[in-house]
């Protein structure tokens, strides 16, 4: 196990949590250790400094490197007289002093290889055994998530989540790290490459990681849309602005899904799936894609079907999109290089003019705030739609808080003594059978238990119905002041209806 | 079970409390099937000692839960509703859970928690996460600015 690792292992979670990778932490300890003891050596320059503390021919090792990169040489051969190791430090001066802060892994272990092989000086060597603490068992910033959850749900999740995860926390980074993943996210985007070939291929980008942001790839986690508008001038006096929706959206093996849609987008993309159970006229077109990676090109061909109007001619649509980002391994653009028309019988392909802005891609996951982003009247006409909505309901409400006020207030000022109730006994949707009661309001009725029917003047049966239909037990208050004891076959016709849900 | 002959395991979780079940219930579990498999027909207790009573019974539930979907099937939406409901538990529970069905070897209770967990995560902002799951910002500025470069690709509009 290389130190770093070791040190991590033993080291508490808090403090491992002030570092980005175990090597930084290793490092932290080794300046901090050797701060200490210089600080110590300046205070009592006759104590001799406790050099044991380095015990471990590692990090003997590696400290001599830190201090021969301060240029604190004589602490260096101090040091280096001590433990014999002269022999290995000359040898190391004729190699370029490295800097350890900065020098990557593979240098490192190189220089243990060499160590090792070299370990001529008899170094006596006195193991630390560090303490593994079961890593399982750390209770982590309140909640228990080890490194084994993180990885299970980690390899669950998609890279662009696994990727915003590693902002969360030092941890949670080391954990993101982890290549499986990113293995996994590789084999995922790429699966007609076989394993080998893709293995070959994180040679060139250094790591699985790496390959995934670098190499060109269309996004699968979301979808690319461009608003196409003109406008359309009828006769002299009717002019009016027409936009509709382009989308795209690619899957994994191959398959790309295009709507064209005039909907909102956030409902458009309902209909954007593989499999296509739903209404006809609303299909999508759906075809396969090429990536040259070589050119970032994305080709495809869709048909064009038109369920709707079977006059219009067949086809097939074409795209060359020019795979461009914003940020390196965003993959978030894609230019309209070539669009033309193939109808069925035609010989030659109709171009269709390009727009002169990309194809922005939108994430599932932030859909609807980056639409309304991109395309501010979207927003302004929900806006204005919720505002419609509102307005209504908050009509309705006073409306309905009005009229049940109203009876509530009679009913409390008991100017309504006498009024027939009604249990209803839902079965089937209708009304089965109606007990009479002869009931007082209580004072536990309040506000809630009273529903007023829509229309002040309805038959009893309807209102029954229709208070069947708001709950199971709503009881009909019929209310009357002048004739209670009139029977209600007489007075059905016209009759204000109060309805009143039993207090349970 | 083929057998139909009612035999029970005793299973031990790491507070020594006893739990006896059904063998076909205890088999949902692919340690204790294989422990079962290697062991003589006498011997029936089985020490799961990485697992707590409180989480062993929880696993148990949903093992018994699905050992009796095989003989009387129920629809997937049942299945469905009933797995969302096991699963609404607190987060440290949820945590154990994921732990105790790797560890014993439960596919699809390793699934259904670690999927849970991962709703909770999908399409948030770190900050998000870091609210959801009560986690504290310990990155320094220096660092939080390198891993921000590093993964600017998701968040590049």
């Amino acid at each position: 196990m290389r130190p770093w690792l070791e040190l991590y292992h033993a080291r508490l979670p808090r403090e491992r949590a002030c570092c980005s990778s175990p090597r930084q932490l290793y490092v932290r300890w080794l300046c901090g250790t050797i701060e200490r003891l210089l600080e110590k050596v300046e205070q009592h320059p006759e104590e001799e400094p406790n050099w044991l503390c380095f015990c471990d021919k590692w990090h003997v090792h590696n400290v001599l490197r830190r201090l021969y990169a301060e240029r604190q040489l004589d602490m260096c051969l101090h040091i280096a007289q001590e433990r014999h190791y002269l022999h290995d430090m000359e040898q190391r001066q004729q190699q370029a002093p490295c800097d350890l802060g900065d020098s990557g892994t593979s240098t490192l272990k190189d220089e243990h290889d060499r160590v090792a092989r070299g370990n001529q000086g008899g170094i006596a060597q006195k193991e630390i055994s560090f303490s593994h603490p079961r890593l399982e068992q750390h209770k982590l910033f309140g909640s228990e998530i080890s490194t084994e959850i993180l990885h299970l749900i980690f390899s669950r999740l998609a890279p662009e989540d696994v990727a915003r995860c590693s902002r969360v926390c030092w941890w949670w980074n080391l954990a993101a790290r982890d290549p499986s993943h990113w293995r996994r996210a590789c084999r995922e985007a790429w699966p007609m490459d076989r394993l080998f070939e893709l293995t070959l291929a994180t040679q060139i980008h250094g790591s699985w990681k790496k390959m995934y942001i670098a190499r060109p790839r269309v996004r699968t986690d979301g979808v690319y849309i461009y608003r196409y508008q003109y406008v359309r001038i009828a006769g002299d006096q009717a002019m009016a602005l027409v936009y509709y929706y382009r989308m795209f959206r690619f899957y994994n093996d191959r398959t790309v899904v295009c709507l064209t849609s005039a909907l909102r987008p956030e409902i458009a993309i309902r209909g954007l799936k593989k499999q296509w159970d739903g209404d006809r006229s609303r299909m999508p077109a759906i075809g396969t894609f090429k990536l040259d990676e070589a050119n970032r090109i994305v080709h495809f061909e869709v048909p064009q079907i038109h369920p709707d109007f079977p006059l219009m001619k067949k086809g097939t649509a074409g795209y060359e999109l020019n795979l461009d980002e914003t940020h390196r391994g965003a993959h978030n653009r894609l230019w309209l290089a070539n669009h033309y028309v193939l109808s069925e019988g035609d010989e030659n392909a109709v171009s269709i003019d390009l727009p002169v802005v990309p194809f922005k891609f939108i994430s599932f996951a932030d859909f609807r705030e980056l639409v309304y982003e991109y395309y501010p009247d979207e927003r302004a006409s929900l806006r204005k739609r919720q505002m419609l909505r509102e307005k209504e309901q908050e009509k309705e409400r006073i409306q309905r808080a009005g009229r049940a006020g109203h009876y509530l207030d009679l009913i409390q000022r008991q100017s309504l003594d006498h009024f027939h109730v009604f249990t209803l006994h839902r079965a089937h949707d209708r009304l089965a059978h109606v007990r009479r009661l002869s009931l007082k309001l209580r004072p536990q009725h309040t506000l809630d238990h009273v529903k007023v029917v829509r229309r002040w003047y309805l038959p009893f049966r309807e209102a029954a119905i229709s208070a069947l239909r708001c709950g199971s037990h709503a009881l009909v208050a019929h209310v009357d002041t002048d004739s209670p004891a009139k029977t209600l076959a007489q007075k059905s016709q016209r009759r204000r209806c109060l309805l009143c849900r039993s207090p349970t | 079970m083929v057998d139909g002959s009612e035999q029970f395991v005793a299973l031990v979780s790491s507070d020594n409390e006893t739990f006896n079940v059904e063998r076909g219930v205890a088999n949902v579990s692919g340690l204790v099937a294989n422990v079962l498999e290697d062991v003589s027909e006498e011997e029936t207790t089985i020490p799961i000692p990485n697992v707590e009573s409180a989480i062993l019974a929880k696993v148990i539930e949903y093992c018994r839960y699905h050992y009796h979907l095989q003989s009387n099937p129920q629809s997937d939406e049942d299945i469905d509703k009933w797995n969302k409901e096991f699963v609404r538990v607190d987060k440290p529970t949820l945590f154990h859970l994921i732990l105790a069905a790797n560890y014993m070897d439960i596919q699809s209770l390793l699934d259904l928690t670690c999927k849970s967990v991962a709703d909770m995560i999908k399409g948030k902002s770190a900050e998000q996460i870091r609210g959801e799951f009560g986690i504290v910002n310990d990155f320094t500025p220096e660092e939080e600015e390198e891993i921000r470069r590093e993964n600017a690709w998701v968040e590049d509009r």
